[in-house]
């Protein structure tokens, strides 16, 4: 065999090349993923969207007329045994009901509460949070979506010391400024 | 014939592979730098932006203070005084000479850099009051201030 005295041959490049760019594209996942998760925990669950989500979920539950969030629960739970939807959707001011979207009375001192925290949308689930993936276009938001992904279906649910009640519920609140907050509720 | 050494093409397309990959590098190191930098402030202005949401909103939304009777404005001071309806009054000032936002008898020194504005106090339906300070910083768009809502449904 005539010996080659010059030059690679293209076998040799290729896998070369090809070795090189495996590790350059390993590497920019690991990085892209470590600066996403860096932007994402600043953006969940921050101390000031939990007080702004106490404060909204305070107003669901103590309703003028009472019985907004009795019926927001009854309201679940049938869709959820009609095998319609697994979460409702608050609406932010008076858009009045829908098939999932549900207004709070005293619709107006709400819409000005969700205004002033820049809500965007705030849903109402299971406390597990577990939805079907049909619901997820209704949520228009994949970060959204990304974020109830990540509550944890806790298998022993969790309990309200002070109320001494399970919680049952829960709301999940998304900011216009791309963050997002949750809270359980216990009744 | 040439026995030894590369030639010139060789050279060229090494060298131009190596600085694509030092170009990389260069770049992730740069990204790392920043993604450290940014981490150091956020987290910082995220803590002190925690800190005096956690003191404010626990004495508003404690029941030992009493529902609030009654917010006003020392115009001599510049703080904004809230009374509780345990009769106890707490003030909310922000000092913008030298970054600080004074709650009751804490005070609270910012990041290094960013800036803290006036209150902000709107009132809406007779009783509902929207709080607003605002805390930015110039290379981060986003703002790390304290909202309350004191709202009555």
């Amino acid at each position: 065999m005539k010996k080659r005295e010059k030059g690679f041959m293209l076998v040799e490049t290729l896998v070369v090349s090809t070795l090189v760019s495996t590790v350059l594209i390993a590497l920019y996942v690991q990085f892209n993923n470590i600066v996403k998760n860096f932007n994402r925990d600043f953006n969940y669950n921050s101390i000031n969207n939990l007080y702004a989500t106490q404060t909204i979920k305070k107003f669901i539950l103590k309703d003028a007329d009472g019985n907004f969030y009795k019926n927001l629960k009854l309201e679940l739970e049938k869709k959820i045994s009609e095998n319609k939807f697994y979460f409702l959707k608050i609406a932010n001011a008076c858009d009045g009901v829908s098939d999932n979207l549900y207004s709070v009375p005293n619709c107006n001192i709400f819409s000005d509460l969700t205004s002033f925290y820049q809500v965007e949308q705030i849903i109402f689930t299971r406390e597990s949070a577990k939805l079907k993936e049909e619901d997820y276009p209704l949520l228009k938001s994949q970060n959204f979506v990304a974020f109830i992904n990540t509550i944890k279906n806790d298998p022993d649910p969790m309990f309200d010391d002070d109320l001494n009640q399970i919680y049952n519920y829960r709301i999940i609140i998304e900011f216009s400024n791309n963050e997002y907050a949750t809270l359980a509720i216990a009744n | 014939m040439k026995n030894k050494g590369f030639t010139l093409v060789e050279i060229i397309v090494s060298f131009a592979l190596t600085m694509i990959v030092v170009l990389f590098l260069f770049q992730l190191v740069i990204t790392l730098k920043n993604v450290y930098t940014n981490n150091f402030v956020v987290s910082n202005l995220i803590l002190k932006q925690a800190n005096i949401s956690k003191m404010i909103n626990n004495d508003l939304l404690s029941p030992n203070l009493g529902n609030v009777s009654d917010f006003t404005y020392d115009q001599v001071n510049k703080c904004y005084n809230i009374l509780f309806g345990s009769g106890i009054m707490h003030s909310i000032c922000t000092d913008t000479i030298n970054n600080k936002v004074i709650y009751d008898n804490y005070e609270f020194d910012l990041v290094k850099g960013s800036k803290v504005g006036n209150i902000s106090v709107e009132r809406k339906n007779t009783s509902d009051l929207y709080i607003h300070i605002p805390i930015s910083y110039p290379d981060l768009d986003k703002d790390y201030g304290i909202k309350i809502a004191l709202v009555n449904n």
